[in-house]
């Protein structure tokens, strides 16, 4: 199918994409990557009568690494991410995660501000924003804003970004270095979205205790989501693989997972536990040496 | 079959790349879609979002209006439209009750693609809701609602079509409402055969829906002239076929249509039958346009001819020593809104691909509101081959048996009846099944095993299996014609759907002697070719073959006939040696093809062209059997199958085309893993396709596929071309089966139930006994 018909603007900049969303209000839609826009379009589930493209303004691509912070333009390509991120030490997280995004068409054409703004919640980078403790820098007739992972995912597709904002930039804060990372997901297909998925972070104190812990998961609810329980269960202990596993066991009954066409929410819960083991003691194996001290065991 | 060269023609066995595949990759082929006749309009279908309802009112006048709207088609539109449609195509659109979601109930063709969209929007439908019957099981019990009107007779055109094997027995009397078909194969006394068993086992294998995914959705431009001829350019398996059933359901003489056969972008048994094409015929003449019609691949998958779902029930039983004692089998094959389904072979595959002495094997072909279905390459046999060859494996490892020398000793050979009491022509399961186990994955099967379930690995199995198909004829014929620049020019009305062309062309070359770059095909229209029959049932090269040879030995007769009078020989003692004809022995006494050529065309020539002639019928169909073999790890937490290694072995008979077959043999195989692995058209209780996107219907791509090796074994079929027999549909049959049981090699657990989904395999992992030492 075709999308229903609607105009189109191209502004060149944030301001005057600005003055069209507050023109247009809720009829407008802002289009970056159109990997997720456009087949919605394409299907009739989205029918935005203004599409307001925001390709063409300059300011919002580009890469910079600011005191600890990775500060992405709405705009940049994942591709481009994923290329800085392949010889960047400290970003393998990073790396990973955009892996598992969609395919290298996909990700040639899909933004890093749209996938987040997108908010879909089997989505590897809103749950990698959360357990980075991230943030975006939303643009709107107000201001500017500084809006944090734990404040923006409100359900699927749907954001605490207003519908007259412009999401500017993504902040992805460094993992730290010494800290290890995790990276689990699985998915029916290569580059299917995710019927569960887990992101991980440990780091961990010179006596080999962990100092904090983090687990983000995704595909098992209506937002990305931090197993807190599980995170708590580890910090100050000795991260052996009995402890890992009794973390992990936490993960699966806080979760209410969604049942659909992919897999039931029992599956989900189950297959979420699985991954968050797996995902934590592959982060402990990679704390660097000299601050972890035996780790597994 | 000698054929007297002197030297190695570029012919049969070279392995030739497709001359088309570089405008292919490069987008340079021209589809139906890219067709743009001046004054084209475009059409689009109004499709019922109820998988079973009654028509209360259709409301046209705003579509009507809208402007650019040419033309507004309903039922009621449509003289040539009748009640008790025997097929899909004859069911042209909903009449007053609609039998399935995405059933056609108005038809609009517009200035515009976008403008026809638009008139969708404006027809007013107004439905009254009926009770609906998806599952086959609830559609086959009595009181279940209708979907084929009353007295509606079942199409098993479809079944002949595909192979010609006949049932020997079928029982008409006291069908169910919704039962299109039903089949009973048995021999010997079963209860005896199973009171005699010391293992019995029984199993139920279930099949979803699977859509065939060719690129190319159904596509069709029709357009008539003023003297009431119909032109039909289309996407088809078979032009003729083509023909035939849109005069049919239009009420025309034959050869008042003409079908343009064009490019097709896949077919894999769903562009055997018409489907689109009455409906663009329609519009066309309602508004005196070309009209093109192009389903989208939303419908294609919602209201395409996808297989059938298939219920079996199979029980076996056997002495402890492996004898097999009987088998008996129950098949529900779900044919969604009409019938024709090939059911014969199903029961001719579970009853006698093994030597069962006693057998009874009884198959229902059921309506349900759903898409009908089509064939899909080797229609039912992978499912069939799921059922069959699990229970082997299971017996086999039951009886603590190698599995594979287990199928060997009670596979069947040439002469061994076949359920129907035909005899299995010579072919080579055996042979196939013979170099699969010589495989360094079959022989270190063990120690793949041994290297699962540590070091973080997942638990590792191999599996393998046997199957194919009884491939189809059809009588068909050829023409060869020697032009003046001494190249040579077939024409047949065969359309080439998997590169057969290329085939034919080395086929004429080593029939007549010359290189094959000195032939090219050219695919003819109904008016232009000779009769062909369908690109279908993996007979083009067996059939259109065998006829292209018999016109370019004809030719070249003709062609030695000519240049013995010039040349003052007599015929028997010339050859062809690079494109001359030459006296054997006497190399200087020759002439050229091209001489030849041009004495036949010259003006006051008094020598008549070469035009080699080959029509023939065929009796003798060439059974193709495939071994396939998949090295598996499963992920015992998460029920993740990873596809290792995969391993197709095929009887080709003869490979004309060696890299055309390992074509053939690898696409088959990933549409086989396909089924095995992550297809399914997911329905919701109201018939509604729940899945109805590339993005949610999962076909495999090339990323999730190791490499397929490929094997060719050659087993010459007595009456095929140089032995070649079909090889396009038996490479689609093994794989679910080797990975079924690869997975219990694995694991311990048999699955009979596709697609084998992380979900499915991880809930038979948890159901699985404990016993074996492994956690579950
Ligand atoms: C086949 C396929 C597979 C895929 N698989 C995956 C996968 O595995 N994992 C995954 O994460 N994604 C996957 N995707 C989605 C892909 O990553 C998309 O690129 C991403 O979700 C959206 O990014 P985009 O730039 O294309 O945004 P668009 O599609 O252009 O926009 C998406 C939404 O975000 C809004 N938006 C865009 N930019 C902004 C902004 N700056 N401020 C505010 N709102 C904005 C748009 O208005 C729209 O509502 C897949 C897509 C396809 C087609």
């Amino acid at each position: 199918m075709k999308p229903a018909p609607f105009r189109y603007a191209a502004p060149t900049t944030v301001p005057q994409a600005l003055e069209l969303l507050a023109q247009h209000g809720d009829e407008a839609k802002l289009l970056a990557g159109g990997q997720s826009l456009l087949p919605l379009m394409n299907f009739r589930l989205a029918r935005p009568s203004v599409v307001i493209d925001i390709n063409r303004i300059a300011e919002l691509a580009g890469i910079q690494q600011d005191a600890g912070v990775l500060r992405v333009g709405a705009t940049t390509r994942q591709a481009a991410l994923a290329r800085w991120a392949a010889d960047q030490p400290g970003w393998e997280l990073l790396r990973a995660a955009l892996g598992f995004v969609g395919h290298d068409a996909i990700r040639t054409r899909g933004t890093i501000g749209g996938n987040i703004a997108h908010a879909d919640p089997a989505s590897e980078l809103p749950a990698l924003l959360l357990c980075l403790d991230g943030s975006v820098l939303a643009c709107g007739p107000r201001g500017e804003r500084e809006v944090p992972a734990r404040e923006l995912f409100w359900g699927p597709l749907t954001t605490s970004i207003q519908p007259d904002e412009l999401v500017t930039e993504v902040r992805f804060p460094s993992p730290g270095s010494g800290a290890g990372w995790g990276f689990e997901e699985v998915s029916r297909r290569h580059g299917d979205y995710a019927l569960a998925g887990v992101a991980a972070l440990v780091a961990c104190d010179p006596d080999g205790r962990v100092l904090d812990s983090r687990l983000a998961l995704f595909g098992v609810g209506d937002t990305p989501l931090r197993a807190t329980d599980a995170e708590q269960a580890l910090r100050g202990r000795e991260p052996t693989r009995a402890a890992i596993d009794e973390a992990a066991r936490l993960v699966g009954p806080a979760l209410d997972p969604h049942a659909d066409l992919h897999a039931d929410a029992d599956y989900r819960r189950s297959v979420a536990g699985v991954l968050a083991a797996r995902a934590l003691a592959g982060a402990v194996s990679r704390c660097e040496d000299g601050r972890v001290g035996a780790t597994q065991r | 079959m000698a054929i007297l060269t002197t030297r190695e023609v570029k012919g049969v066995g070279f392995t030739i790349p497709r001359p088309d595949g570089a405008d292919k990759v490069t987008g340079h082929t021209r589809y139906v879609a890219d067709l743009n006749p001046p004054g084209l309009l475009h059409a689009k279908l109004l499709r019922s979002p109820h998988a079973h309802a009654r028509i209360v009112r259709i409301d046209t006048s705003l579509a009507k209006a809208l402007p650019g709207v040419r033309a507004v088609l309903t039922a009621a539109d449509i003289p040539e439209l009748h009640p008790n449609a025997k097929t899909r195509a004859h069911a042209i659109m909903a009449i007053d009750r609609v039998v399935f979601a995405g059933q056609p109930v108005a038809a609009v063709a517009a200035d515009e693609l976008a403008i026809a969209q638009e008139a969708l929007d404006l027809i007013g439908v107004e439905y009254e809701l009926l009770p609906v019957a998806v599952d086959a099981l609830q559609s086959m019990q009595p009181g279940a609602p209708p979907v084929a009107d009353a007295g509606t007779e079942a199409d098993t055109s479809e079944a002949l079509a595909h192979s010609g094997v006949a049932a020997t027995e079928s029982q008409d009397d006291s069908k169910a409402v919704n039962v299109a078909q039903q089949t009973r194969l048995s021999r010997g006394d079963v209860a005896a055969g199973f009171a005699e068993s010391d293992v019995v086992i029984e199993h139920t294998y279930r099949i979803p829906m699977v859509h065939q995914g060719y690129i190319e959705t159904h596509s069709v431009l029709a357009e008539w002239d003023s003297a009431g001829g119909l032109t039909i350019w289309t996407s088809t398996q078979g032009s003729f076929n083509t023909r035939s059933e849109v005069a049919d359901v239009l009420g025309l003489p034959e050869t008042r249509i003409k079908v343009v056969p064009m490019e097709c972008g896949g077919g894999f048994g769903a562009k055997i039958r018409a489907l689109c094409e009455p409906i663009a015929a329609l519009l066309a003449r309602a508004t005196r346009r070309p009209v093109r019609y192009v389903m989208t691949r939303r419908e294609e998958l919602a209201a395409g001819m996808p297989a059938p779902r298939v219920v079996m029930r199979v029980k076996s039983g056997v002495k402890r020593d492996g004898t097999l004692m009987a088998i008996e089998a129950e098949t529900i094959l779900d044919s969604g809104a009409f019938a024709g389904a090939v059911l014969t072979l199903n029961g001719i595959f579970l009853a006698s691909l093994y030597r069962w002495p006693s057998f009874e094997v009884r198959g229902v072909e059921v309506l349900t509101h759903k898409p009908s279905i089509a064939a899909y390459r080797a229609p039912t046999a992978p499912h069939t081959v799921f059922a069959i060859d699990s229970q082997m494996d299971r017996l086999a490892r039951a009886l603590g048996l190698d599995p594979a020398e287990y199928r060997l000793r009670h596979l069947i050979d040439e002469g061994d009846p076949m359920a129907n009491g035909q005899p299995w022509q010579k072919n080579g399961a055996r042979a196939c099944l013979e170099r699969m186990i010589e495989h360094p994955l079959w022989t270190g099967r063990a120690e793949w095993a041994a290297s699962g379930g540590r070091d973080g690995r997942g638990l590792r199995g191999t599996g393998l299996a046997v199957g194919g198909w009884i491939p189809g004829i059809q009588p068909c014929s050829a023409t060869i014609k020697l032009n003046p620049d001494g190249t040579l020019n077939v024409v047949t009305g065969q359309v080439d759907i998997a590169g057969t062309n290329v085939g034919l062309a080395q086929i004429a070359a080593t029939a007549y002697g010359v290189d094959f770059e000195q032939v090219s095909i050219v695919t003819a229209d109904t008016d232009s070719a000779p009769l062909a029959g369908l690109s279908a049932g993996s007979k083009v090269t067996y059939t259109m073959g065998a006829a292209v040879m018999a016109a370019a030995r004809d030719a070249r007769e003709q062609t030695f006939k000519i240049a013995a009078d010039d040349l003052e020989a007599a015929p028997e003692d010339l050859e062809i040696v690079d494109g001359r004809v030459v006296v054997r022995g006497v190399p200087e006494r020759s002439l050229s093809l091209a001489d030849i050529g041009k004495k036949t065309n010259a003006f006051m020539s008094n020598v008549p062209p070469v035009l080699g002639v080959g029509s023939l019928g065929f009796s003798q169909q060439a059974p193709a059997f495939a071994a396939q073999l998949a090295r598996i790890e499963v992920d015992p937490d998460t029920g993740l199958v990873v596809l290792h290694d995969f391993v197709a072995v095929q009887d080709v008979g003869k490979a004309i085309n060696p890299l055309g077959i390992e074509g053939q043999m690898q696409g088959g195989a990933v549409q086989s893993l396909g089924i095995a692995l992550t297809e399914e058209l997911q329905f919701d209780d109201d018939g509604r396709l729940m899945n109805p996107s590339l993005l949610d219907y999962r076909k495999l791509t090339a990323a999730d596929v190791p490499d397929i090796e490929t094997i060719m074994v050659e087993v010459p079929a007595p009456a095929g071309p140089f032995g070649a027999r079909g090889v396009g549909e038996p490479p689609i049959v093994p794989a679910p089966a080797a990975v079924a049981n690869a997975i219990e090699d694995a694991t311990g657990v048999r699955i009979t139930e596709l697609p084998l989904t992380p979900e499915r395999v991880a809930l038979a992992l948890l159901a699985r006994p404990s016993e074996d030492g492994l956690s579950a």
